[in-house]
């Protein structure tokens, strides 16, 4: 035996020792464990730090010196109009950005799919919209909506209608931020949802076809249950990140005029870091928190029944 | 057969004479244990032996094309005295104080430069180191404008270095008064009369810009210069705390006359349709002939080009020469005073390297480095803070900025987010035409009354 174990040479035998240990579960565990604990410092104690700090009264600039408050600044949040408005309001754009971008990502996912002449060059170019920075999308959109020189207000202006800083015209402000919302977004939904598409079977359609159904059936009984589960993906992670999108509204809008665009996001933000209020800005994080993780909880087990 | 062979060689020792008695097993164990030691070390931060060079947050050197003559000058000054270079990190001041206030306990920055605003954020936070004897000890420490060391002072402890300096002035279009016939405005009401003229008389231009988008800095500053009209400050200490100081009439009066009567009345000195903007529109608005007044400060100078200005000679020759400085008008009961803003340069009270931190406060208020300054961002300069730099006005008609810089008042040192906060609600409810101007200034009133014991 001791001839053979040397016939196979020193490295054959460190390979069969490692490959013996990897085997062992403690080894995963040791693999695991900087990641694990790096998961634990980045992500898991931030978060429970967050939902300590909800349970007190804390400034921005002292918190250290805190007071332990119970539920006290959910009381308040209840009584707080803003924090009811900016939750409305972060509900709202949620629910229609998210619903416009999968209806429009879907339109423009099927007509792509069809053999159009440039779609190749077009779905390229469809990308730029979500890889351009947030900042750079926003004075893209305020300086196409200035008041004076702005290209939507020259063309109404042409057309002999109303112009303004459409930003700052309070009823108008929330569409424009819908706007920015879907104009970033539909592109990516549609890239999904037509890579989706792709990996159906030409001969469903074509056994569907025989079967006799229409391109109304073919849409409804093929592809749509065959991209269900991407579209799921989507619109979970959509919902998710409009619900918490800071960056859209406090840059274009602060959250005005007259609070018409205020979302959560922009009023725990401006909480902690103008009112100074870390306790309470946390405490909203948490219900936000809490309204997330029952979406997602509750979407996921429907799309799992079904 | 396997398993013994497995077995057996698995539990051969590491050397052929046995004697250490280290298995290939443990050696493996021991490499993959220490894999993950070495990736948590990784993961979890390196040693910190102090020997790293001192960091710089800052957001004044000019960020465009031109050659950093400013910079370059700040930066060789300081490894003439710290022997070794600096880091410089460029934030926006937004950035800086949000990164500031939260991460300044981890040492980083050394040094920071910002707004007065956040020097008195930062004291309150515990995060700034008390220069004292240091400073007074500095070869030009006896050159600095008496008003701009009142304003780095907190309870008698002086918390920052001063660099630069304005008072915001009413910036008026002088070929426009010329051609009207008038004189540049004193009081709220001569402004708004001749506002008006302007919309009558000139249908591409406007009479008046000021500042309306909730959470725009700018139009805080722009509201605390008519509330320095009324009062010395808006804030004075009362024992452990602060009591207002204003009259609720007054903050009415302010609404009233600098936003009521701009957007809302029926025959608005200013754009309807321009309301919810910031300086994005304001400053480029008059350096492109758009309005006749805005309320300014220095910097306007030297904004001749960019991609805000649609031509840049045409801005030159208006900058040059029509343009106008004058005090800015007060409403009745108010009399001159304007918001005076300082701009610090301040120490990490958590730093571990205070002294590279305060040769960068010493290199970058040298009066040789401002002077660069004053060539590279010349409209920082026309008001120096320090007597041995001299001002960058080459145009009389910037002149008068020196009077106005001597009439500002540099804020009070209380944490000024909940002020602010409330401030933009009222703003643009009377801006909107959405209340009377002296309900929302009594109502505001009271509000501020009500923080009196938080701020």
């Amino acid at each position: 035996m001791s001839t053979r174990t040397e016939d196979k040479g020193p490295l054959a035998d460190y390979r069969e020792t490692f490959g013996s240990l990897l085997s062992e579960t403690w080894l995963g565990y040791a693999m695991i464990l900087p990641a694990a604990l790096l998961i634990g410092v980045i992500i898991l104690y931030p978060t429970f730090r967050g939902i300590q700090l909800a349970f007190f009264e804390a400034s921005l600039l002292n918190p250290e010196a805190k007071v332990f408050v119970g539920f006290e600044n959910f009381a308040t949040m209840l009584e707080d109009a803003t924090f009811r408005e900016s939750l409305w309001h972060t509900v709202l754009l949620t629910g229609i950005a998210v619903s416009l971008q999968y209806m429009l990502g879907l339109g423009l996912a099927l007509a792509l799919k069809e053999k159009v002449p440039g779609a190749g060059v077009f779905r390229s170019l469809s990308m730029i919209t979500w890889v351009l920075p947030v900042i750079v999308m926003v004075i893209i959109f305020r300086f196409m909506t200035q008041s004076g020189f702005g290209p939507v207000n020259i063309l109404l202006a042409k057309l002999g209608m109303e112009t303004a800083s459409w930003f700052g015209r309070p009823g108008v402000a929330f569409p424009l931020v819908v706007i920015m919302h879907v104009w970033r977004n539909v592109p990516f939904y549609a890239i999904a949802l037509l890579a989706s598409m792709k990996s159906i079977p030409d001969t469903q359609y074509e056994a569907a076809r025989l079967d006799g159904a229409g391109p109304l059936q073919r849409f409804r009984y093929v592809t749509l249950p065959q991209i269900s589960y991407v579209s799921m993906i989507m619109i979970v992670l959509h919902v998710i990140f409009t619900f918490n999108n800071f960056d859209i509204v406090y840059l274009s809008t602060g959250g005005g005029p007259l609070g018409n665009t205020e979302v959560m996001a922009t009023y725990v933000y401006k909480q902690a870091f103008q009112q100074y209020a870390l306790g309470y800005a946390a405490s909203m994080a948490v219900v936000m928190l809490v309204i997330m993780m029952t979406f997602t909880v509750v979407y996921v087990k429907l799309e799992a029944r079904d | 057969m396997g398993d013994s062979l497995n077995c057996s060689v698995r539990d051969y020792p590491m050397t052929d004479d046995h004697s250490s008695g280290l298995t290939r097993r443990t050696f493996a164990k021991g490499l993959g244990g220490g894999a993950a030691a070495a990736s948590l070390a990784g993961c979890l931060g390196g040693s910190d032996d102090g020997s790293e060079q001192a960091l710089l947050w800052e957001y004044a050197f000019p960020n465009d094309d031109t050659p950093p003559i400013w910079k370059d000058a700040f930066l060789a000054n300081y490894e003439e005295r710290a022997g070794e270079e600096l880091t410089v990190a460029r934030f926006s001041y937004e950035d800086l104080r949000q990164k500031y206030l939260t991460g300044a306990r981890t040492g980083d920055p050394d040094a920071i430069e910002g707004v007065l605003s956040h020097l008195t954020e930062y004291v309150k936070a515990g995060h700034l180191e008390p220069l004292g004897d240091w400073a007074e000890g500095l070869d030009h420490w006896d050159g600095f404008v008496d008003s701009a060391v009142e304003a780095m002072t907190y309870r008698g402890e002086l918390y920052g270095l001063p660099y630069t300096g304005n008072g915001r002035a009413l910036i008026y279009r002088k070929d426009i008064l010329d051609e009207l016939g008038q004189e540049p405005p004193e009081t709220a009401a001569e402004f708004q009369q001749l506002g008006r003229m302007v919309n009558r008389e000139y249908d591409d231009m406007w009479g008046y810009h000021n500042c309306t988008k909730d959470g725009s800095v700018r139009a805080f500053q722009e509201w605390m210069s008519h509330v320095y009209q009324h009062t010395d400050q808006l804030y004075v200490p009362d024992g452990d705390s602060w009591s207002l100081n204003v009259e609720a009439d007054a903050l009415g009066q302010i609404f009233d006359d600098w936003y009521f009567q701009i957007y809302a009345a029926d025959n608005p000195v200013g754009n309807p349709d321009q309301l919810g903007t910031g300086w994005q529109v304001n400053d480029p608005g008059f350096l492109n002939g758009q309005f006749a007044f805005i309320e300014c400060g220095t910097w306007l100078r030297g904004w001749t080009s960019g991609d805000n200005i649609n031509d840049s000679d045409a801005t030159t020759q208006l900058l040059d020469n029509d343009t106008g400085v004058a005090h800015l008008p007060y409403s009745e009961g108010g009399s001159q005073g304007t918001f005076l803003e300082v701009k610090p340069i301040m120490i990490n009270a958590h730093s571990d390297n205070k002294e590279r931190a305060k040769d960068v406060l010493a290199a970058w208020t040298d009066p040789e480095v401002l002077t660069k300054g004053a060539e590279d961002k010349s409209g920082d300069f026309m008001t120096p803070v320090h007597e041995d730099v001299e001002s960058t006005i080459d145009n009389e008609n910037w002149a008068p900025f020196t009077d106005v810089f001597g009439t500002g008042r540099a804020l009070a040192k209380i944490g000024w987010g909940p002020v602010r906060q409330k401030f933009y609600t009222h703003m643009q409810e009377v801006a909107y035409g959405e209340t009377d101007p002296y309900n929302a200034g009594d109502q505001f009133h009271s509000e501020l009354k009500s923080l009196e014991s938080e701020l």
